[in-house]
């Protein structure tokens, strides 16, 4: 499949952005069209562009021709989209958001027996596996920040000025101590592969509240250890897998025709449409059928919307040099501009956004030379994080959208190799912020030296309730048949539950 | 006047088929060659035990210490999928003679036990009044769209419009038998089948997780699925050669028909491994993960169970114990999944499974499914509910394997068992009409659909099991009935063509899809962008098997059953058209309409390069309608496109049109 054709200049397209794209202009011309719709083809893309339909649906009950329509969530919800930012490869809870000052005393000393039996006691024992037994202290200064006092390393100045709308996890666990089993379970609440993620979950619970945009969007340079398992929506309807926008136009892949086929696009479908009415005439009742003609129509207000939405350009300079995109760097203009991206993705009624930094092969996986990894990588994200923040909040959107911070692990304090840091599943930082969750909070607490969950330790299923419960689902009544098994997200053990204290 | 049932045996047919002899490495033999030779290790070479058919489950049902019965009351053996399969009673027809289609009178000179003068016996079956579903009327489609649906359904691909033409034109009474003959002939067969099976046994060229190694001869196992499928390979030899086909050798394969049983194995290394869990100290994880994944698949794909179910605790529902899980796990406790396996002598490796005996692993009842917390160990053994006892056990001669597998294989296919029969003639029914007689054709618990007709589902599974587990010759049972030809109605949904039918259909109408006799996957080009979902591939390493290696240009438009198939990157356009998750067995297919398909049809560059392939080729509407619709255009058509062409488009644009029409998109 070479690329033979060049793609289309997608401004070109917007500039041609006929007027019909207006709602009402746009059915007036569908009606319009030589014979008419059929009656159900024309409620099809009716009821489909009809984001505000009076008889939504309820939690889980899909519609399968029109999978995206928004639905009633179970009770009143706090949030309406999450954004989540996933930090691929592990980052040092110790070296960024969870204060250790024991570890300067005892750096280059061993882990105190009482730790080290208290982790060989539990499951998290293999954490040990592959680290010297040394402690290493954080090459990083703390200062307390904000009316809280949370204290923040260097590596996160900017984002330390919100510690105050900032709800800190300090107590997460994973039931895998490697990348892809880890992940899968922060994606999708099982270390194995193939189950749907959070994502694909709250979207098929959800809907989503614009139909021109999808509603589960993923935005990566490289994507998470693991590959696309982690994202997928794995045994939900494939309705519900995500859509991965670039920074760049055109921001999805096929959106834009190839060169020669751009000025007839709008004659090719009017055509088609008609080609498609004489055949859906052979068959009554087919509403297959009609979803698929109406599938066409809503692809080419997606194609504009898509295109819209992509435009970062369009944002004031202020706004570019607040996400930081102003800077030399071009690691952190890239993430910077998948922060803003998700700004305008959510502003627009996407429902879930899964936004990765993942620069390149490694991520925050510091095996060795843990300064020399985490540095550069906190310099490349945290304007961009706390820029999204102070637009959130200052557009109002923080309140209704949900966003987290988090990775598929922390890292220990022992020292591994030449001054880096093994995996650690044990215990590390998570936090949220906006949507329903309160300010300027911490839970739960690992052990002096930062290596395991010791006050509340916090599973992955745990977080998930409480997203869930954040969008206004009971997490225990989001679930799928499936082999004659209940899926939950959360685990059919009921074991999970949502953080309720965090929650306003 | 033909009879309906003269039909199956006008398959040439052995009395007990054996296994075509093919090249692994020169797979391009594709027809099959009677291969004449009896099976050396065995007099009954499937290991049919010859036990007395049904006895034995009507007495563990009826037994009142029945383990199942003890555990959760009597109610759980209720359940239908439990009962023996027993040959029904053929409805009566309830067509008048003189509606019968001329092809369904039998010859007189050909035995007919179901009497003659009758309708198929499966339209009889679907003529009687069913769980409130509107009996079958008698309407057949179009002789076009008959033949456009066999050959989706059979091949995969659509006819042309010369075939077309042909079929039109013969007016003999079994012009349609004819067809169906050429295409359950036709190599593209296997092809199409294959596919199908390979969602089943969640096939795929890597291994998953962090680094999704390639697996370099997987590729071996889909071609033999090929193999098998376009030789008729008996069902039954099927599914014991992939659970123990090393089992029944003797040492090294001494001939390619050996070596195909051993390839068959590849089937129990088609799961997920997590490589790099050694590095964690988590290889019990990875090995527990691994016999999960192979007792759930084994149970699904085979037996419509559903063991994931009971792993943790009992079954919620169905007849299975917590213990039932463990002790179905216990039949791979000996199974490797390395690349070289101990039976090659000369250190040959291959995509092959076997044993270790040194020592057999013991297998444990995990608590709440957790391998870190082992509870008491057992032995192998089937359901309890209607296998309490004990299996038997016998290594094989060679002494090299437990002889584990062989037992379980044995059981699977052996006519004590009532589900194996009823799961692969459910599958074929739901590749057939689109949907199962069982809805939900991995799972024949209580939590899974009823039949809509528990009748028709075991009067085929008698009927495939009395013809020598022969899937060709049920296919041709099942598409030469009246409802196979039945128009869109509560028998048959209109179907979108799956991801693969669809980019295959594109390449085949626009005359770019060429032929390839199997062998390793071919990479399609794709973008940095698109490569890096995995990090992995930027990270390849000495072996060349963590990177992505484009193919040639040439290579490019092969069907989609030989393009690599990675667990942790996913070919976009595929993507878009709902490939399911290759991490766990796939029982159908969703088939999703959305935009992002619509886009992805319109803007692919394959697909607009396909066009302009095609529109340099034709001089007409008419070419372009016979080239992708395999039919000429309507008056109204032609007229329409003529206004289309007259604003100035051009015929590549109208080709792409026709290409994303609706008519392509489904099976008629």
């Amino acid at each position: 499949m070479s690329n033979h054709f060049q793609p289309a200049n997608p401004q070109a397209i917007l500039a041609n952005r006929p007027e019909s794209f207006l709602p009402s202009r746009r059915r007036d011309f569908l009606r319009s069209l030589g014979g008419g719709l059929g009656v159900v083809a024309c409620a099809a893309i009716e009821s489909q562009l009809q984001a505000q339909s009076p008889n939504r649906r309820s939690v889980g009950d899909v519609d399968p021709l029109n999978p995206h329509a928004p639905r009633t969530p179970h009770f009143a919800p706090r949030a309406k989209s999450v954004i989540f930012l996933f930090m691929v490869g592990g980052p040092s809870q110790i070296d960024t958001y969870d204060y250790k000052p024991l570890l300067d005393k005892l750096d280059g000393k061993p882990v105190p027996a009482s730790i080290r039996d208290a982790l060989n006691a539990t499951r998290h024992a293999n954490v040990f596996h592959g680290c010297d037994d040394v402690i290493l202290k954080s090459p990083y200064a703390f200062k307390p920040y904000g009316q809280s006092g949370m204290w923040v390393s260097e590596l996160m100045p900017h984002t330390a000025e919100h510690v105050d709308d900032l709800c800190f996890i300090h107590s997460m666990q994973a039931d895998s101590n490697n990348h892809a089993p880890a992940s899968y379970q922060l994606h999708t609440g099982d270390v194995r592969a193939g189950k749907a993620s959070l994502g694909s979950w709250v979207t098929y619970g959800l809907g989503t509240e614009s139909q021109e945009l999808p509603g589960y969007v993923v935005l990566f340079d490289a994507g998470p250890l693991g590959g696309s398992a982690n994202y997928t929506n794995g045994f939900l309807p494939p309705a519900f897998q995500p859509t991965r926008f670039g920074t760049s136009n055109p921001p999805l892949h096929h959106l834009i025709p190839p060169e020669p086929l751009v000025s007839g696009r709008r004659p090719s479908l009017d055509l088609l449409y008609e080609l498609n009415r004489l055949h859906r005439d052979q068959y009554a009742g087919a509403t297959e059928l009609d979803a698929r003609i109406a599938s066409y129509e809503l692809a080419y207000r997606m194609q504009a919307s898509a295109l819209q939405v992509g435009r970062l350009e369009d944002e004031p300079e202020h706004i570019h040099k607040l996400y930081g995109i102003d800077s030399p760097e071009a690691r952190t203009q890239s993430f910077s501009r998948k922060c803003l991206l998700a700004r305008r993705l959510v502003e627009q009624g996407v429902r879930f956004v899964q936004l990765y930094d993942m620069p390149d092969k490694d991520g925050w996986d510091a095996h060795a030379k843990l300064a020399e990894n985490h540095t550069p990588r906190a310099k490349w994200t945290d304007i961009g994080v706390a820029g999204l923040l102070t637009d959130l909040k200052q557009r109002g959107l923080l309140d209704s959208t949900l966003v987290v911070w988090a990775s598929e692990f922390g890292r220990t304090p022992m020292k591994q190799g030449d001054l880096g840091r093994q995996h650690n599943a044990a215990g590390f930082t998570i936090w949220m912020a906006g949507g329903g969750i309160r300010k300027g909070l911490r839970i739960g607490s690992t052990d002096e030296i930062g290596l395991m969950a010791t006050e509340r330790p916090i599973q992955f299923r745990d977080l998930h309730a409480t997203i869930l419960t954040a969008l206004g689902i009971d997490h225990e009544r989001l679930s799928l048949e499936v082999s004659g098994r209940d899926e939950r997200i959360t685990g059919v053990a009921g074991s999970a539950s949502p953080l309720m204290d965090i929650l306003v | 006047m033909r009879p309906i049932l003269q039909t199956p045996r006008s398959l040439t047919l052995g009395p007990r088929r054996t296994w075509a002899c093919f090249s692994l490495l020169i797979a391009s033999v594709l027809q099959t060659i009677g291969f004449a030779q009896q099976d050396p290790l065995s007099p009954n070479p499937t290991g049919l035990p010859e036990s007395g058919s049904t006895r034995s489950i009507g007495t563990a049902l009826e037994d009142p210490n029945n383990p199942i019965a003890r555990l959760f009351g009597s109610d759980r053996l209720d359940l239908w999928s439990l009962q023996p399969i027993q040959d029904p009673r053929i409805p009566e027809s309830f067509i008048p003679e003189s509606f019968i289609p001329e092809s369904f009178i039998p010859e007189s000179d050909v035995p007919d036990s179901t009497g003659h003068g009758q309708s198929h016996p499966i339209d009889r079956f679907l003529a009687e009044p069913l769980s409130g579903i509107q009996p079958l009327s008698s309407d057949k489609v179009s002789k076009k769209d008959r033949l456009e649906r066999l050959s989706l359904d059979l091949i995969g691909l659509r006819a042309s419009y010369d075939e077309v033409q042909d079929f039109a034109s013969d007016e003999s009474s079994d012009s349609f038998m004819h067809q169906i003959d050429r295409l359950l002939a036709d190599p593209r067969f296997g092809e199409h089948w294959a596919r199908l099976w390979l969602d089943v046994v969640r096939y795929s060229d890597s291994n998953g997780f962090d680094w999704d190694e390639f697996r370099k001869q997987a590729w071996n196992y889909r071609d033999f699925v090929v193999r098998a499928l376009n030789s008729d390979l008996a069902y039954d030899e099927f599914v014991l050669w992939q659970l123990a086909g090393d089992e029944l050798l003797d040492g090294p394969p001494e001939s390619l028909l050996e070596l195909d049983r051993l390839i068959a194995t590849g089937y129990l290394r088609l799961g997920p491994y997590d490589n790099a869990a050694k590095l964690f100290n988590e290889q019990d994880r990875a090995r527990a993960e691994v016999l999960t994944d192979l007792t759930e698949t084994t149970g699904s794909a085979f037996l419509g169970l559903t063991l994931s179910c009971c792993r943790c605790h009992h079954h919620k529902t169905d007849p299975l114990s917590q213990e039932d899980h463990y002790r179905f796990r216990a039949f791979f406790a000996a199974t490797q999944f390395d690349e070289s396996t101990k039976l090659l002598a000369d250190n040959a490796t291959g995509f092959f499974a076997t044993d270790d005996k040194d020592p057999i692993e013991p297998i444990r009842v995990l608590d709440q499914g957790n391998y870190q917390k082992p509870l008491e160990q057992v032995e192998p053994g089937f359901p309890s509910v209607l296998f309490p006892n004990a299996p038997l056990i016998e290594p094989p001669g060679h002494g090299r394997t437990t002889g584990r597998r062989l037992a379980l294989a044995r059981w699977i296919i052996s006519k004590e068992n009532p589900w194996t029969a009823r799961v692969i003639v459910n599958r074929v029914w739901q590749n057939l009409f689109g949907q199962g007689l069982v809805a939900t054709s991995n799972d024949l618990g209580v939590t899974g659909s009823s039949p809509i007709s528990k009748e028709l589902l075991d009067h085929l599974a008698v009927y495939l099991v009395e013809h020598d587990w022969s899937l060709k010759v049920l296919i041709k049972y099942i598409v030469e009935s009246d409802a196979y030809s039945a128009p869109i109605g509560p028998w048959r949904k209109l179907r979108r063509l799956s991801a693969e039918q669809l980019r295959d259909v594109v390449l085949q109408t626009t005359g770019q899809l060429q032929h390839r006799n199997g062998g390793p996957p071919v990479w399609p080009v794709l973008s940095d962008d698109v490569l890096r979902s995995n990090p992995a591939v930027l990270d390849d390493n000495e072996t060349k098997t963590k990177g992505w290696y484009p193919s040639p240009e040439n290579h490019q438009t092969v069907r989609s059953l030989y393009l690599v198939q990675k667990r942790t990157v996913r070919i976009p356009w595929m993507e878009s058209f709902d490939l399911p998750e290759n991490t766990v067995s796939c029982a159908s297919r969703d088939a999703s309409i959305v935009p992002s398909q619509a886009l992805a049809l319109l803007n692919a560059d394959w697909v607009a390069q396909a066009s302009s392939q095609l529109a340099s080729r034709i001089e007409n509407i008419t070419e372009a309608y016979r080239a992708i619709l395999g039919r000429d255009p309507s008056v109204t058509e032609h007229r329409m496109c003529e206004a289309y062409l007259g604003q100035g488009r051009s015929f590549q644009e109208l080709v792409l049109v026709l290409v994303n029409s609706n008519e392509l998109a489904f099976v008629p």
